[in-house]
């Protein structure tokens, strides 16, 4: 028999060891959500008592399951009170869910948010533990997830995700990335084959060695090259010349004449620019339209020789600019390009540093013009940029199909000292792009940090092909419109779809024309495109004036009334003179009912947000104005223009109001 | 180059490592700083590295994105970029468009009778026409993100007055 | 048989207890069950120990000098200890796992966090079979330290390292069934091993993932593996090794 101090000792160890077993059971009986349910339970017993409607829930484990979508997510066990908009001040877990256009329990949690939706505890189910690839996204970053099944360019209610879409766009990162639902037709920076005739190397240095310092807006990159790599690339890329040496010394001669133009001619020409509304197009220091480069220094930039060229014929130069080619006098080029040469300075310059520069830049010999060969391929100039001799295959950077849900041990995070997740991952490459090892080539984008979020963002819901096709939302039909004959000549010469569209094709910045015909009258049509005044004060971005010749103006205008045409909408719909209690009765609706003086301008008073109504009855049919009165988003969805619920009757009456409306004196409506 | 964060950063939150990253930075002054003056992305120090997340400024969610972009659409013109009743087309208006960044519209008017104001524009509440109802163009949806926005846009407001408060104090002492 | 026994338990002074116990001892179910009455005598007492399959297994005698812990450090009945644990645990987790692709890890997900005590069950398994390799493994070092492969232990010795055998791929297999990385690329590896014996060792790659590569076929092979045929061979071989420590002459001392 063993001694009895041999039993105890056996005895309190066989203890200890079921105790020590027994922890992991016992932790089973009270999880953590046992208690988060009791709380809620005692929040909404005094929310109960507050008069709100929120009911005590019965403890017990809870789930959303959604097989297709591979969801079982067990959020809902703690975060009780996110279908209840009561508790949209609640804290959490207990706060409502902001508002979404979708079915929280269709769907579930973790297909947006992440995280480990089978998790049973607090720091599990929120997923940076261990062992879990996707850890939930902060609140910020959520909307990425909304561009992983909404793969369109702008998608509906998802202003993050579609600002970060605009940027990728915008950057052109498609041109160096594989990134799914943006491709570029042609390569976003301007053929390189004549730069030698076209920039002055001065120019072209600083251009190249920070190019934001020139232009805020520059949609080139900052490659942050050093100075002697900029001196290098600027001598190789002067090489580049399409002119022979006689029409170089003309191009010379031009320039004196230029430069020793005429105070007249300068004031001339600084007329017309004005006139021809050359900033709809280009800003001058940041103000005017984005379409085309900002010209506020151009004289710093080009040579005036190419300068006149360009005015002549743009697609001369590269036949798929969209600038619009003028009717222009020579007088006109001349005059000006004299007033751009003289006037369109950058005066920040300074000439001595011009000096330096100058002397920086090496002779092109053999060395150099390898080296700058080297650092144009280095750098993936040929992605953005046409060069004789460069063409390029594949993708330059990394593909990014599947960025969104890269691995983190699949990041070089470099010697950065940022957290471990992909969210700050991207948004440090966005901001730095070369932080994490030198050998990086990535460009410097300038991205502010609101930027740069929306672009991670929208990074985030590349996720590939994870999304059971059921859940796509449907894509709509491309647009299809091509036209031919005449018009169509007159849509190339003119670039009309750069700003307008047609059926779906062409810009955002003007308005649509698909049923111009059915809205405007000819003879108005006729008239605006000799001298386009502007229908809406505000708008910064103008009608050109294009110079058309009489017999274009006639194809566009028969071509707008035979085709694009509406058959739903009237012409007219007064077959007499409607009567004078009518008019009464419209001119009540709209100003004290209706309230529509706050937008419009009628006789000089009133708003500026939509175009002025004076005499409106010789611009439009009164069926259009009928019928949009009615329900304005019918032509136009995206058009601020509030839908007043009016009935027909209304319509009408207010339509036969504003037929009556006589043109302001003599005035071209409200231009300014 | 100095190795100051730049001071929009809040970038290191956790104390252990800003007392590593601090000792760093002294360890480096102390050899003289870092060589070159060099402003190639790839030496930026590591500790400027910026954040994702970052609280000083407070980020739209949501809701507030949503409605900013339905705000700056619809709202703008009258209302103003900060709500504050001065938009470009506020001068035609008469009466004048409501500040809706005020003490009264923060405190006293619930998201309820802003949704209802925008549903159903001002004529049909007892206000102005030149209000116009949304509740036909916008969804219910779109009018809580407005709503949202607005509740955002009066928090920056009344941040704002604190901090211009707090500075007018200052410079009074 | 017996008549001793039955004799004096029937005697009229005997209580009632006892004639119970004598009844019912001497019944036909009784006797079909156990091959020997209460335990009275010597040959009882033998009896019961030849007769019962469990005591069966322990020897009848054991010699002093063997009991000591550090003769045999309880290596062999701490590995028996964590097989039974392991048998009991493995059956109870697998009324929760699929041997599914799509299920399997998800399975697992929900013994961690929705199954009643699932972790624990789950933590109890994983720690008992590395455990269990470990004892093994020590087993056998104490049985070579104590020179207890030699005649007429050998066949013993060879019986061991099969089951050492057995009990390490019981190990490999079970590591593919949580179906997450670990599993997958430990198994790609233990495969691509299983690879390399010259001249079979494609064909042989291919009967264990069912396939070239791992995917379903390979999850249902080594499922089957684990929960079938290995603990079936396991069991048997241990019968045989337990069976040859008795008849061999004991636990290891000299002869």
């Amino acid at each position: 028999m063993a001694p009895l101090r041999l039993w105890l000792a056996f005895a309190i160890a066989s203890v200890l060891m079921f105790l020590a077993l027994a922890i992991s059971p016992v932790r089973h009986v009270f999880p953590e959500w046992k208690s988060i349910q009791k709380q809620y339970n005692q929040l909404a017993a005094e929310r109960y008592k507050m008069g709100q409607d929120v009911r005590p829930v019965e403890i017990g484990l809870r789930q959303l399951w959604n097989p297709d979508l591979g969801v079982v997510d067990r959020c809902t066990t703690c975060h009780l009170g996110i279908d209840n908009p009561e508790l949209r001040d609640a804290p959490e877990p207990f706060r409502a869910h902001p508002t979404t256009p979708h079915r929280l329990e269709e769907i579930g949690c973790t297909v947006c948010h992440r995280g480990q939706g089978r998790a049973t505890t607090t720091e599990a189910a929120h997923g940076a533990t261990k062992h879990w690839e996707s850890p939930m996204l902060p609140s910020f970053y959520v909307s990425g997830s909304c561009g992983s099944c909404h793969r369109e360019r702008k998608p509906p209610e998802t202003y993050t995700v579609a600002s970060g879409r605009r940027l990728i766009q915008e950057a052109n990162c498609a041109a160096c990335h594989k990134i799914p639902g943006f491709s570029l037709e042609r390569k976003p920076g301007p053929d390189l084959s004549d730069i030698g005739d076209k920039v002055r190397p001065e120019w072209l240095y600083r251009w190249l060695k920070s190019p934001f310092d020139y232009l805020p807006e520059s949609k080139m990159p900052d490659f942050h090259l050093s100075e002697s790599e900029a001196a290098v690339l600027t001598s190789y890329l002067l090489t580049f010349k399409k002119k022979s040496p006689e029409e170089a010394a003309a191009g010379r001669q031009w320039e004196q004449a230029l430069l020793n133009a005429s105070d007249e001619e300068i004031e001339f020409g600084e007329t017309r620019y004005r006139e021809l509304r050359c900033v709809s197009c280009h800003a001058q220091e940041g103000r005017g339209g984005k379409l085309g480069p900002d010209l506020g220094k151009v004289a710093s930039k080009v040579q005036p020789a190419w300068l006149v060229s360009w005015l002549e014929n743009p697609r001369e130069h590269y036949p798929d600019s969209i600038m619009p080619q003028y009717g222009l006098t020579e007088r006109e080029k001349k005059s000006i390009a004299a007033y751009m040469v003289s006037e369109l300075v950058d005066y920040d310059a300074d000439p001595d540093e011009d000096d330096k520069i100058l002397e920086l830049i090496p002779e092109p010999d053999r060395a150099v013009m390898a080296e700058g060969e080297e650092l144009f391929r280095q750098y993936g100039c040929a992605y953005c940029h046409a060069l004789t001799g460069h063409e390029v295959r594949g993708e330059f950077g990394a593909d990014l199909s599947e960025i969104g849900v890269k691995d983190i041990d699949q990041l070089d995070f470099g010697n950065t000292k940022i957290e471990r997740s992909l969210v700050q991952w991207l948004y440090t490459k966005m901001k730095i792009p070369r932080i994490f090892s030198p050998d990086l080539r990535m460009p410097d984008y300038h991205f502010s940090d609101e930027e740069a979020r929306q672009v991670t963002a929208a990074l985030l819901s590349l996720t590939g092909d994870n999304i059971p096709p059921k859940y796509l939302p449907p894509s709509p039909d491309p647009p299809s419109y091509s036209p031919s004959g005449p018009f169509n000549r007159i849509l190339e010469k003119y670039q009309c779809l750069s700003c307008h569209s047609i059926r779906g094709v062409g810009g955002e910045i003007a308005p649509d024309l698909t049923r111009e015909g059915s809205m405007a009258k000819p003879e108005w049509i006729a008239r605006y495109f000799e001298l386009p005044y502007t229908l809406r004060p505000i708008m910064t971005e103008r009608m050109p004036i294009l110079g058309l010749t009489r017999e274009e103006i006639e194809t566009a205008v028969s071509y707008f009334q035979l085709v694009l045409v509406d058959d739903s909408i009237p012409r007219e719909i007064f077959l007499s003179p409607p009567d004078r209690s009518m008019v009464e009765t419209g001119r009540r609706l709209f100003y004290e009912k209706y309230g529509c003086q706050a937008c419009h301008q009628v006789n000089q008073q009133g708003g500026y947000v939509g175009p002025p109504l004076d005499g409106v009855r010789n611009r439009l049919y009164s069926g259009y104005i009928y019928e949009w009165l009615l329900n304005p988003q019918r032509f136009i969805p995206e058009t601020i223009d509030p839908n007043q619920g009016l009935t027909p009757e209304e319509a009408r009456a207010i339509t036969a109001f504003l037929y009556g409306l006589p043109p302001a004196g003599g005035s071209q409506g409200g231009s300014r | 180059m100095t190795h100051r964060p730049a001071p929009s950063h809040r970038a290191v939150s956790n104390p252990v490592v800003r007392a590593l990253l601090a000792g760093g930075a002294a360890l480096m002054l102390a050899c003289g700083g870092p060589g070159g003056g060099g402003a190639s992305a790839a030496e930026t120090p590591a500790e400027t590295a910026p954040e994702a997340t970052q609280e000083s400024a407070p980020l739209m969610q949501f809701e507030e994105a949503n409605g900013f972009e339905i705000y700056q659409r619809y709202c703008l013109v009258c209302h103003g970029e900060l709500g504050e009743g001065d938009g470009f087309n506020a001068f035609n208006l008469d009466p004048k468009p409501r500040s809706l960044v005020d003490d009264y519209m923060r405190t006293r008017v619930s998201d309820r009778e802003l949704t209802e104001v925008i549903r159903l524009g001002g004529r049909k509440r007892g206000r102005s026409p030149l209000m116009p109802p949304w509740g036909r163009t916008l969804g219910d949806r779109q009018i809580r993100y407005v709503v949202s926005y607005i509740r955002l846009l009066q928090r920056k407001a009344q941040a704002a007055a604190e901090t211009s408060g707090e500075e007018a104090a200052e410079t009074g002492q | 048989m017996n008549d001793l026994s039955t004799n004096w338990n029937a005697t009229p002074q005997a209580g009632v207890g006892r004639r119970l116990l004598t009844r019912l001892t001497g019944s036909g179910v009784w006797r079909s069950v156990f091959r020997h009455g209460w335990i009275r005598t010597n040959r009882d007492r033998a009896l019961t120990i030849y007769s019962n399959v469990f005591l069966h297994i322990h020897p009848v005698k054991v010699r002093k000098s063997a009991l000591p812990f550090r003769v045999t450090f309880c290596l062999g009945g701490l590995s028996l200890a964590l097989f039974i644990v392991l048998t009991v645990t493995g059956i109870l987790l697998m009324l929760y796992y699929h041997p599914s692709a799509p299920r399997a890890y998800e399975d697992m997900k929900d013994l961690e966090f929705v199954v009643s005590s699932g972790v624990f069950l789950r933590n109890l398994h994983r720690w008992s079979a590395h455990l269990m390799v470990i004892t093994v493994f020590l087993h056998m070092l104490r049985v070579f330290f104590a020179g207890a492969y030699r005649p007429p232990r050998e066949f013993n010795w060879v019986v061991g390292v099969m089951l050492l055998v057995l009990t390490l791929l019981l190990s490999f297999t079970g590591y593919l069934l949580p179906w997450d990385q670990l599993a997958y690329w430990a198994i790609t590896v233990g495969t691509n091993m299983a690879g390399a014996v010259p001249w079979v060792g494609d064909e042989i790659r291919f009967l264990l993932l069912g396939g070239n590569t791992i995917g379903e076929n390979t999850l249902i092979r080594f499922y089957v593996l684990h929960c079938v045929v290995l603990p079936l061979g396991i069991v048997v071989l241990m019968a045989v090794h337990f069976w040859r420590v008795r008849k061999d002459g004991g636990l290891a001392r000299p002869l």
